[in-house]
């Protein structure tokens, strides 16, 4: 039986800056050869590949997990599915019907949201950009705003001008909340007075309401203390403005941000160690109301996460198009997704497991993408053994962003296959093809 | 008048106006015995027309006084002696009903009387004119060949006359309006038969008649007539016959002339003794509405237990979310005998295991330090804070409740939950606490292997003590809403909140006016008013349903008249849980006068309800006919959709869009 001849290696060593420990290779040298209990090789045969695979089981587990951890500490409380994390119809429809209500940061996601059917009053609206006549008809249909900015401000009080009812706000603070990095850009900083000023301006007029106040801190938070201190530090402001305008807040939205096993490029220790679990978040939050919280005030708790939720239930399945010797003596394969539909590798690590054995040693490979753009590189030093042109790699923890972060750049972009909790298997979005990206060109 | 021959049917437990009819014409079969029997009642009413006026049912004197006519104008013939003697006998016959009715409602019993004032005056009768009343006699011939002839006889003797054709007819009347009736019937002289042969060895002879009519009776009377079946039936009935059967045979061995006594008083003074007997305790005033044969009578009973459960305590959950029933009543390891009544609750996750981890740490399990909330509104008693909580493998067995709370309800009982963490009671002793309110966390301290919550209720104030049969009201059981009840073991269990949408939609206040219109145009006025219980009104002169809010629940009571709106809203929607979330269900029965019940008798028609949405509620029935409801909180039920029409609220101020109307409406 003829081998194919592997040409000898010169693994290069030096002291490389970063990673005195040595290496990291994949978790085992074991392949993963299905996902969701489905075969990889079947699933690339039917659906061909790059492929994006969602595991309907593991997302309501995630779910499921997260709200069991608040709801049996705290009543009531909703969990809002963050529309930007992913907002293809199958995986919204599926978190809705867990109950979800939708975090939506734009009209075009508004719009995506009522087209699945969610009434205006389970629909949360946050974000910087909302234009006049979409506040207007969000603000009719029943959606929870929070206000962003001071020019929003006054479109607010505008449309309460010409308003017969009572309009029902709130409004977006950010704190000091006690990590890094501090996010301040987005809503009324708490700190200088400008959350009080905004909330003054708004509720002098007569026909204006607080109905909450929202502060999502930022994202992959470690600390579940921080959210402690934003539950404390928004009740404070909000039994002010109880005080001063006998106003109580009925929802408390704390954002999201909770982590998922996705490894944040930096951070020495694998997530298994580091993560902390939903029930920490969930007493932080809870212990901080109960402390903080008046009595007899129980304000609907509201989180809006999205990569807790959906990460860890993303698989990318991508084949492998050539491969390279490179002059330092790495391998270099080139696959058929890259930075292009794992807009995320900036910031996370890609660690992709073999699906099937290979019987030969592993050594440094760079894994890059199809784009003819030097910065398109998936992983720059990873432990693989010499892969065949068309072996597939397994990529674990990429549900949250890729999707939509997607770039429509020189490739098509993957189609997304979702295996439901009955093992059925769905397009949820089928491969783009030339005709989609030319649909508006005239 | 027809009320009146309805009425008589009662003399078989079970008002019939057919039956009514034939037995009153049997009377004017021999001539003279109706005659004087018409005569006694009219002596009997006017007596009691003079000392109570305004009595409403005078059945007991006229049925007693119409006995005695009956028996005089058998056995005398007609003289002027008679006519008297039935006339003045009716009268003293009415006024000694009254007497006996009035001493008993005072004792606070229920004035049953039977027939027991007749037969003691026949008794007399047979005292005052020994021979004006003939011999009393068994019927002759082979036992087996007019045994059933001779049932049918012993039937008919009730209007005395000893016609087995006129027995056909009343048996086959009362098979008709009460096969159960009719069995006991037959039981009842079979075993009066029986006994008789075996006690006197004479080759099984046929009783006399009217022996035959006590035995018929009896058994009618103590299998369902008048005491509700149980289980111990069987024994009250063959026992009752036996009896009889002795009692009869005594008094055709040793009354001689006096015989004529038994032709009513073993069964009345039997009957009357088990029902007194019975009387105050278990006896429920259901029972002794003859107006419904027993079958109806126990399946009003059935509906009105269902709908209506007398519970003892009901309390809600101590937790918050969904959790699992580690141990139910009456369970495998520490809620046995004395503290049978108990419940410990856990915390899953999706694979069933309660801990994460190897479980070896306290933290790992999912229901430690999570929140728990009073189950009752009422006055803190007893805290125990300080105690430290178990490592896993080791228990507490001095201190076995560990960190606990005792809640005293204002009704008299107290909820105890134990276990709690060290350190985490948030009340303190005399405090008054609300259902819901956080009161600490679940712990392990105590006897507790594994963090769990444990709760029962018990009467007393100290710990250890026996504890009390208690449900659990307001919880879900996988979207499913039961009436209130113990969980198992293995349940999973979600406390549901009062919803304020639905109490403000179910707000209706007296003086509303409602104007319903269907999708013809024609339009129904209705006005909610209060009824003579208290309960709502809803409906014009003619029509009503009768509404009210009750244990959480916004209930229709009963539908009167034939409205066609009123009615489908009682048939589909008979309640709403003021608890339920969009995506639970629940069941409700319908009462036995409903269509379906007629079609299937013995068995409760149910429907089956789901609130879809926060504004739609939809109700599904047996047939499976879909109908819905729209609400809105502030105007309540705008919208009614049934298979017989659509109706909508007609109103001038407009009202709130309804977000799902199109989809929901359509579909």
């Amino acid at each position: 039986m003829l081998k194919t001849f592997e040409p000898p290696r010169l693994d290069l060593l030096s002291a490389r800056p970063g990673n005195p420990q040595g290496r990291r290779t994949a978790a085992s040298k074991d392949p993963v050869r299905d996902v969701a209990g489905v075969p990889v090789s079947e699933l690339t045969e039917k659906y061909g590949s790059p492929l994006f695979v969602y595991d309907e089981a593991e997302m309501k587990r995630n779910l499921r997990t997260w709200k069991q951890a608040f709801e049996t500490l705290y009543q009531p409380v909703r969990f809002g599915w963050s529309y930007k994390t992913c907002y293809l119809r199958g995986v919204c429809k599926s978190f809705h019907g867990e109950g979800s209500m939708a975090e939506v940061v734009s009209e075009m996601e508004y719009e995506k949201a009522r087209q699945l059917g969610v009434p205006g009053k389970e629909i949360i609206l946050n974000g910087p950009h909302k234009r006049p006549a979409f506040l207007k008809r969000a603000l009719s249909e029943g959606a929870t705003l929070h206000i962003d900015h001071f020019d929003e401000v006054d479109d607010v009080l505008a449309l309460a001008d010409e308003s017969e009812q009572i309009l029902k706000v709130g409004i977006r603070v950010n704190m000091d909340a006690g990590i890094q990095p501090v996010w301040s850009r987005f809503g009324f900083h708490l700190e200088s007075g400008e959350a009080r000023q905004a909330l003054t301006q708004l509720l002098r007029h007569p026909r204006i309401r607080l109905s909450g106040l929202h502060c999502h801190i930022g994202t992959y938070i470690l600390e579940p203390v921080a959210y402690a201190t934003v539950t404390r530090k928004l009740l404070e402001l909000a039994y002010w403005a109880e005080d001063t305008f006998d106003q109580r807040i009925e929802h408390l939205d704390l954002g999201g941000g909770f982590p998922s096993p996705a490894r944040l490029k930096g951070i020495y220790q694998s997530p298994d160690v580091y993560l902390p679990k939903p029930s920490e978040y969930a007493e932080a939050v809870v212990n901080a109301l109960q402390e903080n919280l008046r009595p007899g005030h129980r304000p609907l708790l509201l989180l809006e996460s999205g990569r807790a939720m959906v990460d860890s239930a993303g698989t990318l399945l991508t084949s492998v198009l050539a491969r390279k010797a490179m002059p330092d003596g790495r391998d270099l394969v080139v696959m058929d997704a890259g930075v292009n539909v794992l807009y995320t590798a900036t910031w996370y690590e890609m660690q992709p497991a073999v699906t099937k054995r290979y019987d030969t040693g592993r050594h440094s490979t760079q894994l890059v993408g199809p784009l003819c753009m030097n910065i398109d590189v998936l992983h720059d030093d990873w432990m693989l053994p010499p892969l065949d042109r068309g072996d597939t790699l397994l990529i674990p923890n990429v549900g949250a962003y890729n999707v939509t972060q997607s770039m429509q750049f020189i490739v098509t972009r993957p189609a997304v296959v979702m295996i439901h909790t009955d093992g059925s298997q769905e397009v949820i979005r089928r491969a783009e093809t030339l005709s989609d990206i030319e649909a508006g060109e005239s | 008048m027809k009320a009146q021959l309805k009425t008589l049917g009662a003399v078989f437990f079970a008002e019939d106006l057919w039956l009514g009819a034939v037995l009153i014409l049997s009377c004017f079969f021999y001539p003279v015995a109706g005659l004087c029997a018409t005569l006694a009642v009219l002596g009997a009413w006017a007596l009691s027309k003079q000392l109570r006026p305004e009595s409403v049912s005078r059945f007991p004197e006229l049925l007693n006084a119409g006995l005695w006519g009956l028996f005089l104008g058998s056995v005398l013939p007609l003289s002027p002696r008679t006519v008297l003697l039935a006339l003045g006998g009716g009268a003293f016959l009415a006024g000694l009903c009254l007497e006996l009715k009035k001493h008993l409602e005072r004792r606070g019993f229920s004035g049953m009387l039977l027939s027991l004032p007749f037969s003691l005056a026949v008794g007399l009768s047979a005292w005052i004119l020994p021979d004006a009343l003939p011999e009393f006699g068994r019927p002759a011939g082979e036992p087996f060949a007019i045994l059933l002839p001779s049932f049918f006889q012993s039937l008919s003797v009730v209007t005395f006359s000893a016609r087995w054709e006129l027995g056909v007819l009343l048996f086959l009347l009362i098979l008709r309006r009460s096969p159960w009736l009719a069995a006991l019937a037959v039981a009842g002289f079979s075993a009066g038969w029986l006994g008789e042969g075996l006690i006197l060895h004479n080759g099984f002879l046929l009783p006399p008649f009217f022996s035959g009519l006590n035995y018929i009776l009896l058994a009618m009377a103590l299998g369902g007539g008048l005491l509700p079946p149980d289980r111990f039936t069987p024994w009250r009935v063959t026992g009752g016959v036996a009896v009889a059967v002795v009692l009869q045979l005594m008094a055709e061995r040793f009354l001689g002339g006096y015989s004529w006594l038994t032709v009513t008083l073993s069964f009345n003074f039997l009957a009357l003794l088990m029902f007194y007997g019975n009387a105050t305790e278990r006896l429920h005033p259901d029972w002794l509405n003859f107006r419904l044969s027993p079958e109806e009578r126990w399946d009003l009973r059935r509906y009105r237990s269902t709908r209506y459960p007398i519970v003892p305590y009901d309390i809600h959950l101590p937790v918050l979310g969904k959790w699992q029933v580690y141990q139910g009543e009456q369970g495998a390891w520490t809620h046995k005998f004395a503290w049978q009544h108990a419940v410990d609750f856990v915390l899953t996750d999706a694979n069933d295991a309660r801990h994460s981890g190897s479980g070896q740490a306290v933290e790992e399990y999912y229901a430690w330090n999570k929140t728990v909330v009073s189950p009752i509104s009422g006055v803190v008693e007893t805290v125990v804070a300080g105690l430290p909580d178990q490592p896993i493998g080791q228990v507490e067995t001095e201190h076995n409740w560990g960190n606990y709370v005792i809640i005293r309800e204002p009704r008299g009982f107290r909820v105890l939950i134990a276990h709690l963490k060290s350190q985490s009671l948030q009340v303190v002793v005399g405090q008054s606490v609300e259902r819901g309110q956080w009161i600490a966390r679940c712990g392990n301290s105590g006897y507790s292997p594994e963090p769990h919550v444990h709760l029962h209720v018990q009467q007393g104030a100290f710990p250890g003590e026996a504890t009390l049969p208690f449900r659990i009201a307001g919880m879900s059981i996988d979207g499913f809403l039961p009436a209130p009840r113990m969980p198992e073991t293995g349940e999973e269990v979600e406390a549901r909140e009062f919803c304020p949408f639905l109490s403000s939609a179910s707000s209706y206040m007296l003086g509303q006016e409602l104007c319903f219109v269907n999708e013809s145009g024609e339009e129904r006025n209705y006005t909610i008013q209060m009824a003579a219980d208290g309960s709502f009104r809803l409906g014009d002169e003619k029509n009503a349903l009768y509404f009210g809010r009750r244990e959480e629940r916004f209930i229709f009571y009963s539908v009167e008249g034939k409205d066609e709106l009123l009615n489908e809203l009682f048939r589909t929607f008979p309640s709403v849980p003021l608890y339920a979330k969009p995506g639970d269900t629940w069941e409700d029965v319908l009462p036995v006068e409903t269509e379906a019940y007629k079609l299937k008798r013995g068995i409760l028609p149910k429907v089956r309800l789901e609130r879809i949405s926060e504004t739609v509620i939809r109700s599904i029935s047996e047939e499976n006919k879909i109908s819905k409801i729209i609400l809105s909180d502030t105007h309540g039920i705008v919208k009614v959709k049934t298979p017989k029409g659509n109706w909508s609220l007609k109103s001038d101020i407009g009202l709130p869009a309804c977000d799902q109307e199109r989809s929901e409406c359509l579909s």
